[in-house]
């Protein structure tokens, strides 16, 4: 002891680093880590180093962004580019995902039943609209070429579309159910024995009358196409928007919402006898 | 240097060491902000030794917060310090020249002594690995050394210009 007490210096210094040697002696038998106490003084230690740490990034990322001016308009160029690719293709995409629907919707009008085992279908794809009468006329890319000939019914997976005004080699020109030259024959689904007579009314919507003026009819009822005339019996026409009762005919005249979405109308299917 | 000066030296040595020292890294090579900073007190001033506690303080909460094991930077540090109170008796420490050559020569053997010591502990690079960056250690440790003598060179003067006491007296 008394040659320790006349070696301070050498005493003091073999005592730190004997004293350090076993601080690493036990963080290495730890495995590295630095316990309760170690990891409460890293976390104190962090609050102030975060703020720190993310002004030096935000500094760096300034900085050399200067410095690397060229290289960053080239890699922007570059990724405009690629994203207007991405557009681009997310565009066609978003179409094929509204074409898909429709496919899927028109699907639906192959297995009609009122077709059943007397006609064939055959999909068409709406290539020109009528301007002046949006939807009253349009024109699909099937003709006579596929079996497509005039007064064939075209119907769509929601209900009643028209009928083939004029049929093409490659292409037929329907009129649709809101023309006024296109007479519809109907029945109430829910009850058979309630029927009339409806026309295209001008305004995107049917307009039409009910046979017999004692026969209830209600707002919300739901049209199908009678069997009586061009069009056979079950296709779906629409459903009654309005019921006034006219003095001067003594009918119930009814105006009808089709089922059909003639504004959003790209795919159709035509029925040909077989 | 007054205690209170050491302590903001070494407290900003270490916040500035886990943060903005990254600006200036190149190729994962940095200065040692503590390395430094201990190097410079204790070749510049007479009683500099009495940073020791702070730079075994500092480098143990570097250990804690970014080394695999606790006390490696220490020991190294403290033998670097050995040998450089050592050497600094037979060297002129008012020029800036001789901090430059020890802090190199400094460089190295704590480089090597930090190398046994990772060795000893099973944490296997070789020596030729880490022998081959000392020329960018040493360029950024001594540009640091360079800075804080010439910071405390005038701040040295403007003391004695308003006839301040000399810091080291006080101390």
């Amino acid at each position: 002891m008394k040659w320790f007490a006349e070696h301070r210096l050498f005493t003091v210094v073999a005592g730190i680093i004997v004293a350090l040697c076993l601080v690493i002696i036990i963080s290495f038998a730890a495995a590295g880590g630095s316990g309760a106490l170690g990891r409460g003084i890293q976390s104190g230690i962090s609050w102030i180093q975060r703020p720190l740490s993310s002004f030096t990034r935000s500094v760096k990322e300034n900085v050399g962004g200067i410095f690397r001016y060229k290289e960053l308009q080239k890699e922007n160029k570059a990724l405009q580019a690629k994203v207007d690719a991405l557009q681009e293709e997310n565009k066609n995409l978003r179409i094929k995902k509204s074409e898909l629907r429709e496919l899927r919707s028109l699907s639906k009008s192959f297995d009609f039943k009122p077709f059943a085992g007397t006609s064939k279908a055959v999909a068409a794809r709406v290539i020109e609209i009528d301007e002046s009468n949006p939807y009253v006329v349009f024109t699909v890319d099937a003709g006579t070429k596929k079996h497509v000939k005039r007064n064939d019914i075209v119907v769509n997976g929601s209900g009643l579309v028209g009928r083939v005004q004029e049929a093409g080699k490659n292409y037929s020109k329907i009129v649709s159910i809101l023309s006024s030259r296109n007479s519809i024959s109907f029945r109430l689904e829910r009850r058979s024995s309630v029927t009339g007579v409806l026309k295209g009314s001008g305004h995107g919507e049917l307009s039409g009358y009910v046979m017999n003026e004692n026969m209830s009819v209600l707002k919300g009822d739901r049209l199908i196409t009678s069997g009586i005339g061009i069009y056979p019996e079950g296709i779906e026409i629409g459903t009654i928007r309005s019921i006034e009762y006219d003095e001067d005919t003594q009918l119930k005249v009814i105006k009808v919402k089709p089922t059909v979405n003639f504004g959003a109308l790209q795919k159709v299917a035509i029925y040909y006898e077989y | 240097m007054s205690i209170r000066h050491v302590t903001i030296f070494y407290a900003a040595a270490f916040f500035l060491q886990l943060s903005v020292v990254n600006l200036i890294s190149a190729g994962g090579m940095a200065p040692n902000l503590i390395f430094c900073v201990t190097i410079f007190i204790a070749f510049r001033f007479d009683r500099g030794w009495r940073c020791f506690p702070f730079a075994i303080a500092a480098t143990l909460l570097l250990d804690l917060c970014a080394g695999a094991y606790l006390g490696v930077s220490s020991l190294a540090l403290f033998l670097v310090m050995i040998f450089l109170i050592w050497v600094r008796y037979y060297m002129n420490t008012d020029l800036l020249k001789t901090l430059l050559a020890t802090g190199a020569v400094c460089t190295v053997l704590y480089w090597i002594i930090y190398w046994l010591i990772q060795s000893i502990l099973k944490n296997y690079y070789s020596l030729g690995y880490i022998l081959r960056f000392q020329p960018c250690f040493i360029a950024y440790n001594l540009i640091i050394m360079a800075i804080l003598w010439f910071f405390y060179s005038s701040t040295f003067r403007k003391w004695k210009l308003r006839g301040l006491p000399d810091e080291e007296e006080e101390s």
